[in-house]
């Protein structure tokens, strides 16, 4: 479980997380969206430890990190694939990791098995391509057998292979019971793998719900109204207190349902060519929630 | 468990699984002996042949030594010095706290790691140069205080050391610590000899290696020096106690 209370975090010139509170659960995946500068990272490293918070805490199975006992056996993390010496073996960047916690070599030729890193567990990490450097990440998440574990973008630079490989793997974990907290900004990989979706954007809360539900939500998930001339039913749609899009020779319909808005049309006698439901994906869902928040997009 | 030994024990492993460890290491004796030898058949070139040696017609076994390792503790300062840069430069060090969130703590252990390696190798090349001086000087060489400059150079090396891992944790980057070790240790002791500019490390330092007309005797130099060396630790600790990594 991880819990921020209320957590916020400025640097000299911005806010990079505005108080942000948020429990991660047990036996789920729970996904974590936003836009680049979001605060994604920055929130992820303050679960850590690494980054202070400005304001409220951090917690990791109910206490700060920095007071957790023996923390690899609590949390694995992999935030960053490049975070290791260059120079030193892919083996004994784990060793060294597994001697802090007195955890036996068996264990790091275990997870290097896990990660499919075995044959190259003797070369200098500075060699991996950025794939092999994600594996690598993950076996060190993996090293002390936590309970919880958060992984900052954890497919990028993988394979197809590796893609779902390790979507396989958080899915495992997360049915092992443990808490997975995963970033990433590919929202079709959230939406194969997430089982709960906490978005924030310009480093606010802007949702934390069931996968299901922010679907649900989305502006998407309504009707679609297609003729030759729909002015005066979006109009008696829109007095009806359903959100109305006029999208020129179409209408997306949302507060009403497939049957309000073929009725309506029966009864002002509009000629539809086209009436139907409209399919949310979690990329609609996720651009009308950070419409708003979106820090560095291009004018669209 | 975790523990100051588990982190020890893990910030031993890492620096002898990187080979900027034996690179620098390796310089820093051969440097030594090096060094020590030029500055010995030198100086008993210059006495044999005649030429102007200030009228001294002998030297110390140990000061060739002493000079040698003005230069030799190069190698030591980079191999310290790495221990903590290529950690921060890398992003290394938020697996390292991640680990072992008592930031005090793992700067205590890499300090003690750095510290127990340079130990003996310190002793072994402080011999090593006053072999090496002994050998060259021949004839000219003299002998006495042997002892207290193995130990002397020995010190100032460990000391130097334990200067740099501080210094290093609080400056963070490579290039920035060498510039401030540079200065402190061999930079300003070169220009300025005289009043306060001696309790600086490298006029300390001076002072313990045996130079000439001492202000003051070989063991104060040993504290001053060593009053800086924990001086360094203190700002590296309050540096990584504080920053975000």
């Amino acid at each position: 479980m991880i819990t921020l209370e209320r957590v916020g975090k400025r640097f000299r010139d911005a806010v990079a997380v505005d108080d942000l509170s948020l429990v991660v659960r047990p036996g789920q995946v729970t996904g974590f969206l936003g836009p680049n500068g979001a605060g994604k990272s920055t929130t992820m490293r303050m679960v850590m430890g690494l980054d202070r918070p400005t304001s409220g805490r951090a917690l990791v199975a109910g206490r700060p990190y920095a007071e957790l006992r023996d923390p690899l056996r609590e949390v694995g993390a992999l935030l960053d694939a490049k975070a290791l010496h260059p120079g030193r073996s892919a083996r004994n960047h784990l060793r060294a990791l597994a001697r802090t916690h007195r955890i036996p070599v068996r264990r790091v030729d275990e997870v290097l098995d896990v990660v499919g890193l075995t044959e190259a567990a003797g070369r200098r990490a500075g060699t991996f391509s950025l794939g092999m450097g994600q594996r690598l990440g993950i076996a060190a998440a993996l090293i002390g057998d936590p309970g919880v574990l958060v992984f900052d973008e954890p497919v990028n630079g993988l394979d197809p292979d590796g893609v779902l490989w390790v979507r396989g793997l958080i899915r495992s974990l997360a049915a092992e019971g443990r808490t997975v907290f995963v970033s990433s900004h590919l929202m079709s990989e959230m939406q194969v793998t997430a089982d709960q979706l906490v978005v924030i954007g310009r480093g606010r809360l802007l949702a934390d719900a069931p996968l299901a539900d922010v679907l649900a939500g989305a502006h998407g998930a309504g009707v679609t109204v297609r003729g030759p001339e729909l002015r005066l039913l979006a109009e008696a749609l829109a007095d009806g207190g359903a959100r109305v899009r006029d999208e020129g020779d179409r209408l997306a319909v949302v507060g009403a349902s497939l049957e309000d808005v073929g009725r309506c049309a029966h009864r002002l006698g509009v000629l539809l060519y086209e009436l139907s439901p409209a399919q949310a994906s979690l990329e609609d869902a996720y651009m009308e929630l950070t419409a708003e928040a979106v820090q560095y997009g291009g004018t669209r | 468990m975790t523990g100051m030994r588990a982190t020890l024990s893990s910030e031993w492993f890492k620096l002898w699984t990187v080979r900027s460890t034996w690179w620098s290491l390796g310089a820093a004796v051969l440097l030594m002996g090096g060094c020590a030898a030029i500055m010995g058949s030198d100086f008993a070139g210059d006495v044999a042949e005649g030429r102007d040696t200030d009228g001294a017609t002998s030297m110390a076994v140990t000061e060739p030594a002493a000079n040698a390792a003005m230069i030799a503790q190069f190698g030591l300062i980079a191999f310290a010095m790495m221990a903590v840069t290529t950690e921060f430069a890398t992003g290394a060090i938020r697996s390292t706290f991640a680990a072992d969130p008592k930031r005090g703590r793992v700067l205590l252990a890499k300090t003690a790691a750095v510290a127990g390696a340079t130990l003996p190798l310190a002793l072994v090349m402080a011999l090593l140069g006053v072999a090496a001086g002994d050998a060259t000087l021949g004839e000219y060489g003299t002998g006495g205080g042997v002892g207290t400059g193995v130990v002397s150079i020995g010190g100032y090396l460990v000391l130097s050391a334990v200067f740099t891992v501080g210094m290093a944790a609080f400056v963070r980057s490579a290039v920035g610590t060498l510039s401030v070790v540079i200065v402190l240790l061999l930079a300003l002791p070169m220009m300025f000899t005289t009043g306060v500019w001696n309790f600086l490390p490298g006029g300390a330092g001076y002072v313990l290696l045996g130079r000439d007309d001492p202000p003051f005797s070989r063991a104060v130099a040993a504290g001053v020096l060593a009053a800086w060396a924990l001086a360094a630790q203190a700002a590296g600790y309050a540096a990584v106690r504080r920053r975000d990594v």
